[in-house]
């Protein structure tokens, strides 16, 4: 609904009773404010008019028949009857009608305990059935790896159909067939989509369902814990369902966080990894050439007794410490100070994205969500959302789709994104900096020769942008150097006006902007591994992906020379098969803690299950060897109090504590504001400029869906579910058993 | 009071108590000698529970989770499965089948809501009492016991009250 309506009132009466409710919202928005609760199918809030279900129906004065409260606008002065004999006569008759071919296997079905169709069959349902027609019986299928569909249960609301629409711009389900034959589905019957599973939460009933969660435990049995996504940089909040130690899904139904109720592949389904039988569940120590069980004070002890050695006699400097993109700030804080116990200034961690030149002139505020609905043109260059940040791509489309926004589109890959642009701009490999050149005023045809597109691209890009009064800059990673710095600056770069411009660096992994506020990047992670059996003897690695490059087998090398190698991990990578003392790690699900998002809001994690096994959290670890190592550690046993600490040491958070947390979900952090210098961005565009490789050939291979989306990492790589349906970053299809299996569509 | 009339009084009601007793003894008796005589227990009576099968021997429940929703001890844990076999090969009546079903009699307070509760006329109670036991372990009955308790408690020494 208009949004420029909502400090104005009417009055409505509801009942009878006169009640205030907001010009212009939806009659069924307007009755829930009031506590008032319609009961529906069809409707849902952020997607379009349905009104097919017929479940809302309400009187309303000197109208000819009911009327559907989802798509009716509230009217000053309108009478509403929503308790009448004749509106509970409506509903028990609509519910009849739904319950028709109903199989009523309540008992069986996985849904049962938080349908919607059970709440309202109970509340307003007849107690028994008339109909004594014989029902159309379909058994359940699966339809992909992660769902499954018993369409016998469907209510034809259109929820998923319209999520796979309009939420994720993907649009694999349909409506098949007609009457009492019709079902949800595909028309393969395999889902080729992003597995993202938002169409099974939405769904009012059970008929599309979690495999992941088939014949689990009832909603009711679970512990929720409300916390944040540890796969990629968005930072969706999470419901972890858990039994005693073990997490049963990840679900974000209630809607509160910055993702509402979206989730993609990952979030949703990846969370085998917290319970796979491969992690690391004891502190392990080398004796006589093998890695032997040992408790935590010997392997602390061990740990601090052998770095205080290596430093003694090579100096502090031969020994380096690595945190991670992954863990919390609070453990990524926590192993700083153990960086500090020792002296050294080796500190580093694997960047998946050069922040420290994004962040030169970014200043104030990365945008944030409420940044990208409310934008008017928004600008990816270099990067694709859609299959990088999944919730980025999610909230940039739907301005898109509503035609409040723009969308303009640079990259030398052919991105996903590209197709919801108005514009897209495919350059040369390494073009990003002449494109920048150009719309900074540059020669256009210097600047189009060398970024491989045509001068009037660039010359309408600009105008296109430079008309823009909200503009929120996307920064993908294929920008480097010179182009990220330019494009973390476009703001400067373009013709003098007024309007808004904020940037978002596009990060992949969960905690990459506050590895980069915490651990700074005084010492590049390179230079650290490019000396390690040389100048460094001595490594403490955290959450550390030392081996999953191209040049494993030269670290291995470089490792093997090491004095003394002690890994702190969740399993037993390769780096750990090497080390001395190898510390079992809790994940994000058993400890509380913070993580930084793309929008540089800090969110908390909060504990879902005891540590499992023996393991402790990254940050108690880390916390305790500083001590040993001889450090004043103030805090003990308490994360709040190291991010305290964090706090008082770093300007940027001095306002995002625990308790705003609390209240406000996600805190934006606040950088000292930057002026940068556009002559000199100028200049080192052009430089930049005169040396891209013109010989480059465009990339012409369109981005498939899942290439980098089911790409699996570290944890991905053991949760088995992930494990058994992507490979490659491609979904495995069906195998030939599943396939003869499969249901043949009826062809009615 | 004197102590004649105390004495007469006592004579008076020792003498009724005695003719009480006197005119019961022939009378049947309510007291049973257990445990060598059968115990009479109603055929409504709510003894240890027992997991009930159909006509083929497959398991009935369905691990709906209600009889354990409905439990004011919270006495019973169940975890759901899957046995997407056909029906003559499978575990219960249904695909979904409870892998584990445990009642802890330390809290049972045999209450029947359980039964009350089941949709599928899955658990039922028996006519066992005899379930006290030395230790917290002992009173744990698993799936395989509840299973087993129907044909078990067939021969009960007890005899139901009609
Ligand atoms: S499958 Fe669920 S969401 Fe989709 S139409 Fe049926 S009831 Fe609605
Ligand atoms: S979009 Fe990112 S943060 Fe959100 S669920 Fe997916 S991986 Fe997690
Ligand atoms: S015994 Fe009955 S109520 Fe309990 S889980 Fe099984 S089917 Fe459900
Ligand atoms: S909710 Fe209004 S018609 Fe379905």
């Amino acid at each position: 609904m208009s949004t420029d309506t909502t400090t104005q009132t009417c009055t409505i009466t509801v009942d009878g009773v006169p009640v205030v409710v907001p010009a212009g919202a939806l009659l069924i928005e307007a009755l829930k404010m009031q506590g008032i609760d319609i009961p529906n199918f069809c409707y849902y809030h952020n997607l379009p008019a349905q009104a097919s279900c017929r479940m809302c129906l309400v009187r309303i004065e000197k109208m000819p028949r009911l009327q559907p409260s989802c798509t009716t606008v509230v009217r000053d002065g309108m009478a509403v009857e929503i308790n009448t004999p004749e509106i509970l006569d409506m509903r028990r008759g609509m519910l009849e009608f739904m319950l028709a071919n109903h199989p009523l296997d309540c008992p069986v079905c996985d849904r049962g305990g938080e349908c919607e169709l059970q709440d309202n069959a109970f509340k307003f349902g007849r107690v028994d059935a008339r109909f004594t027609e014989e029902k159309h019986p379909a058994p359940d299928v699966d339809i992909s790896p992660f769902i499954y569909n018993d369409a016998q249960r469907c209510v034809f609301c259109y929820r998923c159909i319209r999520v796979c629409d309009i939420w994720m711009d993907v649009g694999a389900l349909a409506k098949l067939n007609r009457g009492a034959h019709e079902t949800i589905g595909t028309f393969d019957g395999w889902l080729d989509c992003e597995h993202c599973g938002n169409c099974v939460d939405v769904c009012p009933t059970g008929t599309l369902l979690h495999t992941s969660y088939k014949f689990g435990p009832r909603p009711w049995t679970l512990d929720e814990t409300e916390t944040t996504c540890s796969y990629c940089a968005d930072g969706c909040r999470v419901r972890l369902g858990s039994r005693g130690d073990t997490v049963h899904r990840s679900i974000a139904r209630d809607g509160t966080g910055i993702n509402e109720e979206f989730l993609c592949v990952k979030g949703r389904y990846g969370f085998g990894y917290i319970n796979s039988g491969e992690r690391v569940t004891q502190p392990l120590v080398r004796k006589n050439g093998e890695l032997h069980p040992a408790t935590w004070d010997d392997a602390l002890e061990h740990v601090a007794k052998r770095l205080g050695e290596v430093s003694k006699a090579k100096g502090a400097d031969a020994v380096a410490v690595l945190g991670s993109t992954r863990i919390t700030n609070e453990g990524n804080f926590a192993v700083a100070e153990v960086a500090k116990a020792i002296g050294t200034p080796n500190i580093s961690y694997e960047p998946d994205y050069d922040l420290s030149t994004f962040m030169k002139s970014v200043g104030g505020r990365l945008a944030t969500k409420a940044d990208v609905l409310s934008a008017d043109v928004i600008f990816v260059i270099g990067g694709d959302p859609k299959e990088d940040q999944p919730l980025t791509a999610h909230h940039l489309v739907q301005p898109v789709f509503k035609g409040k926004a723009a969308l303009y589109v640079a990259s030398s890959r052919l991105v996903r994104i590209r197709k919801r642009a108005s514009k897209f701009v495919h350059l040369r490999p390494g073009g990003e900096a002449a494109l920048l050149l150009g719309l900074a005023g540059g020669s256009l045809e210097v600047a189009a020769k060398a970024a491989g597109c045509a001068p009037s691209d660039i010359e309408s890009l600009r105008s296109s942008l430079e008309g823009g009064r909200k503009v929120v800059v996307m920064v993908g990673s294929d920008c480097r150097g010179a182009a990220l710095e330019a494009a973390s600056s476009l703001g400067t770069l373009l013709a003098q006006g007024d309007r808004e411009v904020t940037y978002r660096p596009l990060v992949f992994d969960n905690n990459s902007i506050g590895a980069f506020d915490v651990l700074g990047q005084g010492v590049p992670y390179a230079s650290i591994t490019g000396s390690l059996g040389d100048s460094i003897s001595a490594l403490y690695a955290v959450g550390a992906d030392l081996m999953d490059g191209e040049d494993a087998e030269a670290v291995r090398a470089r490792l093997g020379r090491l004095d003394f190698l002690v890994v702190q991990d969740l399993f037993m990578t390769d780096a750990a098969l090497l080390a001395e003392v190898v510390l079992p790690a809790s994940t994000y699900a058993e400890q509380d803690g913070t993580f930084t998002n793309i929008a540089g809001e800090v969110q908390r994690v909060h504990k879902a299950i005891d540590p499992v096994g023996s393991t402790r959290p990254d940050w108690l670890i880390a916390s305790q060897i500083a001590r040993l190592l001889g450090a004043e550690v103030k805090y003990r046993g308490s994360v709040s109090a190291v991010y305290r600490s964090l706090t008082e040491s770093n300007p940027a958070y001095a306002n995002a504590t625990y308790v705003r947390m609390m209240t406000e979900g996600a805190v934006q952090t606040e950088r000292p504001s930057a002026s940068p210098d556009r002559s000199a961005l100028v200049s080192a565009l052009t430089s930049a400029t005169a040396a891209t490789d013109t010989t480059a050939r465009h990339n012409e291979v369109p981005t498939e869906m899942g290439e980098r989306l089911f790409h699996l990492g570290t944890i991905g790589k053991y949760s088995k579910l992930l494990a058994d349906a992507f490979e490659d970053g491609k979904a495995k299809g069906r195998s030939v058993e599943e396939e003869a299996a499969l249901i043949p569509l009826k062809s009615v | 009071m004197s102590i004649l009339s105390e004495v007469v009084d006592t004579v008076r009601t020792l003498a009724g108590g005695l003719a009480h007793t006197i005119a019961r003894i022939p009378q049947p008796k309510t007291t049973i000698s257990y445990p060598e005589d059968p115990v009479p227990l109603s055929a409504r009576f709510r003894g240890e529970h027992f997991l009930d099968t159909d006509e083929t021997g497959r398991e009935r429940c369905v691990a709906c989770f209600l009889c354990s929703a409905i439990c004011p001890a919270e006495a019973i844990y169940i975890e759901g499965a899957d046995d997407p076999r056909a029906y003559p090969d499978r575990v219960g009546v249904d695909a979904r089948f409870a892998s584990v079903y445990r009642i802890d009699y330390g809290r049972c307070i045999l209450c029947g809501f359980c039964v009350e509760a089941c949709p599928k006329d899955a658990i039922k109670h028996g006519h066992d009492f005899e379930m006290a036991s030395y230790t917290r372990e002992g009173l744990i009955r698993e799936k395989d016991a509840l299973l087993a308790n129907r044909d078990r408690q067939r021969g009960l020494h007890i005899t139901i009250r009609t």
